[in-house]
This record gives structure tokens, C-alpha cells and sequence, in this order.
């Protein structure tokens, strides 16, 4: 007989391919794994910027800052005020840091993640609309994915099968997995009608703009078969994203998408963004393919490991490192 | 007892419609938040256009958001900031239109050349507010992107959008770049000399085309801004200070 631990789902009239959708989002959380690291990558995303900038707090956005914007618009007259209000005094600025790097901190560590979710939302939120000029693309996604991410089980929790907690946790993971489609496919799909992407020199502009570019590697970018390749590669990645991560190329496809945006992080300089991207891409990983590829890394290194004992038996007693002196008692005792 | 047994299963059925409606309403937000979504990041056309108080109202606020990334056109000009600081006796014989070529001073390209050096500094960062801001200036941000592209081809409704945006987005360009000027002449000048005003330009210097990439040399442009009052008590970033 069927396990049906749970009542309110259970809605049997409805076909099949309804039901199944409606399982997914009811009986168990998803993306465990890859919520941890998206935690973990937002975190890191986050304590990149304050350390890297905190140190300009009162130019960037303290009392007297170039930037000076607020929440008003965004949250009302009385709230957004009160919140504005922190940055009256420098003191208040370095609170607002502060208390973004203690909560990136927690998201990292996995602790009390919904309490330092809002919190780096809220200071997050405070920061971007003080200077609305500052942010680049990684903080609009981290900005919105922190809202998403609000609904996401913290990493301990251990829900009961179809609990109202899943059913927003799973809500939360398809509105994370929608907003990168999202991002992906507009951003293929305008890059398809643009001129300069379309006869693949795009990526030669961009090598050649001071802002987002390596001097060193400027000549580079105008051989032919580099930017041809370098301009069509990232537009028919990002064009075909949604119907690759669906189907058996997602592994691979996630995998390239990781190592394009560790080239962006070098090549252009765009760190936060990057940390942020490799996140997402690590979130869309499900936990099956997380069991997956951590029993092949684990055999991976034991053939490894058996290669490397038997190289070190081949090459005889004399290669060999001495033995630990902590396995022997008698030597451990000798030295105490 | 049958009584109590009735309340029990009454709550339950009660408690399972509770539990269903939560479900039923955050999916149906879900699918109407993401519908809005879809029409915010899309091209101009007609459903945009009807919607658009409701889409920018709402997204375009709370979860406003550009994925352009270098599209539809990359990025294809090195726009650079330059301030000059106007004392009171410059300003005194000073003709706004005829600005002296002498005593600019170039604000981003220090900031591109240490970035160059390190990729974990915050150079990038300091210079976007320059960036963005010229960008503004010139075109109002990516966001009116596709406004500006659908003016051009003839979009009556568009470039009445474009238009409005754009009055807008240059003001705002503009005090932020008082700001920033005002800024650097306090920080690198010093109270030594009294810099009543600031005069600003954009230098906007194009990539050579692909086509002329072996012999071609950028061409520069620039654009006055105008002179601007002195916002007094900017504070100082501390890396023009090093440059004195």
C-alpha cells in the first residue's frame, strides 16, 4: 500500500502528469545540497564586497557619500526612512557592514541561514539603494535570490513528509531555478539579435573596453578563430541553457557554465558576480547528482590512491616515507 | 463522545482546506509573480506597453532586474570622467562655453589601471559610480535600452516613455557626478585653494572596428557637462589624496 503520510496534498482525481508536480512540491525538500551552496556562494559573494569596499564606507555611502539614495521608494515614507537613518552617522554605515558581513558569515557557516538571510536582504537591499549606481549583475541576482531564498529549509531542519515548510521550501527552489532560466535566456536572447554577437566580434569590443578588460590580453581577442568562438560560445550557451539543464547534457552544461564564469572572474575582474554565478549553478545540481558525483569523486580517489601505492611498492622500500612516528605508541611515548 | 469525534474530524477537514488554499495561493503567486517577470525582462511589445504601470510598479521596484550582459551590443567606448575645479578668481572670468583646455584632471583612468594590476581590489567598484553615471547621462542605463531602440524605429508611445526617463536619469547624472567631482577637488586640492565650482566632461573614446583592428586608431569625443556648484563636504575616498 502507497505511504501517504500527509492529507492536505492529497488531491486524487487529478492527471497524472498534475500529480507528479504536485509531489514534487509537496512530499520532500529539494535541492538540499544545492541550497547549502548557493548559501555558502552568497556568503562568500557578500564578505567579498564588504572587505573589498567596506573600507570606502563613508565616500560610498555614509553621511556625506556620492551616494545618496534611499528606501523610500521602495519600502514607504516610514520605514524606509527609519531604515535610511543608519546611514546618518558613519558609525550607523559600519553598523549596516557589520551586520552584512556577520550574516554573509552565518549563511557560509549554515547557521540560524533564515535570520542571516533577512538580514543580508535587508542591509543588502539598504547598501544597493543608498548607491544604486555601485551594484553590477551578480547583485541583482543575489538581491532577488536572497528574497527566493528566504523560503529554503535551513540546512539542518528535517521536515516531515508533506509539512507546509516543504511546500514553500520547494516554491522557493522553482522560483531560484525560474529566475536563472530567466536571466540566462533573456540575456542568449538579446544577445541574438545584437549585430556584433550575431557576426561573433562581440567579445573583441569588450576585450578592448578598459573597464571590463585584461591589457595583456587584448591582442588575443583579434585572432579571428578566438573571438568567433568566444562570442558564439556564450550565446548559444545562455540561448540553449533552459533546454539543456531539462535534459542529459545538464551536468556538463553547469560544468562549462562554472568554468566560463571562473574566465569571467580572471579575464574581466568581475569576482562578486562570478562567485555569485557559480553559485547558481551549483543550486540547480539535485541531490541525487550531488550522491552521484560524490561516489565517483570518492572512486576516483581510491584508484588513485591504489595507483600510488602500487607505484610506491614498484619503486621499492627506499622511495617510500618513512613511517608516521604518531602510529608507534612506544615512539610516541619515547618522545613525551 | 461522538460529539467530540465530530469537532476533531470537523477541524481536520477544516485544517486540510487551510492548508491546501496556503498551498494553491503560493503557487499562484509564484505563477504570477514569474508571469510579470517574464513581461519586464522582455522586448517592447504591445502586452508590455498595456501593462507597464502594473509591471514597473511592481517588478520594475522590488525585483527590478537587466540581464543584458553586453547585449544586444557590447559595450564599445571608454568613457572617462573629467573634472576640472574653477577657484573663485577663475570662476570670476570664466566663459562657460569656452572652457580652458587647461587642468583636467582624468578620474577613471587611474582607477582602470590599478584594477588592471589586481582583480581583488574595490578599483572596479570605486569607478562605477563614475561609469554608470556617464552612462546615465548619455542613455539613461540599460533599462531604456530597449525604449530608446523601439523610439528609433518609430514607437510613438516608446519615445514618449524614452523622453520622460531620460529628463529624469540626467538630472540624477548629473548631481551624482557633481558629487563625485566636488569629491576629488576637496580631497586632492585641499582647503589651499577655494574651489567655488566644478566643471565636468565626459571623453568618450571609441573601440577601433573590428574591420581596422590592425591599423585603425580610437577616436576621441568629448562632451561638457557644464559648470557646477562645489556640494561641499563630500567625503574624501582617500585614494587622491596618495596622488597630490
Amino acid at each position: 500500500m502507497q505511504d501517504k503520510p500527509y492529507d492536505e496534498g492529497n488531491i486524487p482525481a487529478v492527471p497524472s502528469l498534475l500529480r507528479r508536480g504536485w509531489d514534487w512540491l509537496a512530499v520532500e525538500p529539494h535541492q538540499r545540497t544545492g541550497a547549502r551552496a548557493l548559501q555558502v556562494a552568497t556568503g562568500l559573494m557578500l564578505l567579498f564586497r564588504v572587505f573589498s569596499e567596506g573600507r570606502f564606507y563613508n565616500y560610498l555611502w555614509g553621511p556625506n557619500a556620492i551616494g545618496q539614495g534611499g528606501l523610500v521608494r521602495l519600502l514607504g515614507r516610514d520605514l524606509g526612512s527609519l531604515l535610511d537613518h543608519a546611514f546618518a552617522t558613519s558609525a550607523g554605515t559600519i553598523g549596516v557592514l557589520g551586520v552584512l558581513a556577520g550574516s554573509a558569515a552565518l549563511l557560509v557557516s549554515g547557521r540560524f541561514t533564515r535570520l542571516a538571510t533577512l538580514l543580508a536582504l535587508i542591509t543588502f537591499l539598504m547598501l544597493e539603494q543608498r548607491l544604486p549606481e555601485l551594484p553590477d549583475g551578480g547583485d541583482n541576482i543575489a538581491r532577488i535570490i536572497l528574497v527566493y531564498m528566504l523560503f529554503l529549509l535551513p540546512p539542518r531542519a528535517k521536515p516531515r513528509k508533506g509539512e507546509l515548510l516543504v511546500w514553500f521550501h520547494n516554491l522557493g527552489v522553482l522560483a531560484i531555478a525560474l529566475q536563472i532560466v530567466i536571466l540566462y535566456t533573456t540575456s542568449g536572447i538579446m544577445k541574438a539579435y545584437g549585430d556584433k554577437w550575431h557576426h561573433g566580434v562581440a567579445m573583441y569590443y569588450v576585450s578592448q573596453v578598459e573597464w571590463f578588460s585584461l591589457p595583456a590580453m587584448r591582442r588575443m581577442f583579434m585572432n579571428p578563430l578566438v573571438v568567433t568562438l568566444s562570442s558564439y560560445i556564450p550565446m548559444f550557451y545562455q540561448l540553449f541553457f533552459a533546454v539543456a539543464i531539462l535534459g542529459p547534457l545538464k551536468l556538463p552544461w553547469l560544468f562549462v557554465g562554472m568554468l566560463f564564469h571562473l574566465g569571467v572572474a580572471s579575464f574581466m575582474g568581475l569576482v562578486s558576480f562570478s562567485i555569485a554565478m557559480v553559485g547558481l549553478e551549483c543550486f540547480l545540481i539535485s541531490d541525487a547528482e550531488y550522491v552521484r558525483l560524490a561516489a565517483i569523486a570518492h572512486r576516483q580517489i581510491a584508484a588513485a590512491n591504489r595507483r600510488w601505492n602500487a607505484l610506491r611498492s614498484r619503486m621499492g622500500p627506499a622511495a617510500s616515507p618513512e613511517p608516521a612516528l604518531a602510529l608507534n605508541p612506544k615512539t610516541r611515548i619515547d618522545r613525551a | 463522545m461522538p460529539i467530540a469525534s465530530f469537532e476533531r474530524r470537523y477541524l481536520r477537514w477544516i485544517l486540510r482546506w487551510v492548508g491546501l488554499g496556503i498551498r494553491l495561493g503560493g503557487l499562484g503567486a509564484l505563477f504570477v509573480h514569474f508571469a510579470l517577470t517574464l513581461i519586464y525582462v522582455s522586448p517592447i511589445n504591445p502586452i508590455k506597453i498595456a501593462l507597464q504601470p502594473l509591471v514597473y510598479g511592481t517588478i520594475g521596484v522590488y525585483f527590478g532586474q537587466n540581464w543584458s550582459f553586453f547585449a544586444p551590443n557590447p559595450i564599445s567606448t571608454n568613457n572617462t570622467f573629467l573634472v576640472k575645479p574653477i577657484t573663485r578668481q577663475e570662476m570670476a572670468r570664466l566663459n562657460p562655453d569656452a572652457l580652458p583646455e587647461d587642468n583636467w584632471y582624468d578620474l577613471t583612468s587611474p582607477l582602470w589601471e590599478r584594477f588592471h594590476r589586481n582583480r581583488f581590489s574595490a578599483y572596479e567598484r570605486l569607478s562605477r559610480p563614475q561609469s554608470n553615471g556617464m552612462r546615465m547621462y548619455l542613455g539613461g542605463g540599460p533599462e531604456l535600452g530597449p525604449w530608446m531602440d523601439a523610439c528609433q524605429k518609430g514607437d510613438v508611445e516608446a519615445c514618449h516613455f524614452y523622453e520622460t526617463q531620460m529628463e529624469f536619469y540626467r538630472e540624477r547624472a548629473t548631481e551624482l557626478l557633481t558629487r563625485i567631482a566636488s569629491g576629488f577637488s576637496q580631497e586632492f586640492l585641499g582647503s589651499d585653494q577655494d574651489v567655488v565650482a566644478v566643471a565636468l566632461r565626459i571623453r568618450t573614446e571609441s573601440v577601433v572596428p573590428w574591420s581596422r583592428r590592425h591599423v585603425g586608431k580610437p577616436t576621441a569625443k568629448d562632451l561638457d557637462l557644464g559648470v557646477h556648484d562645489l556640494v561641499r563636504c563630500v567625503a574624501a575616498s582617500g585614494i587622491y589624496a596618495h596622488a597630490r
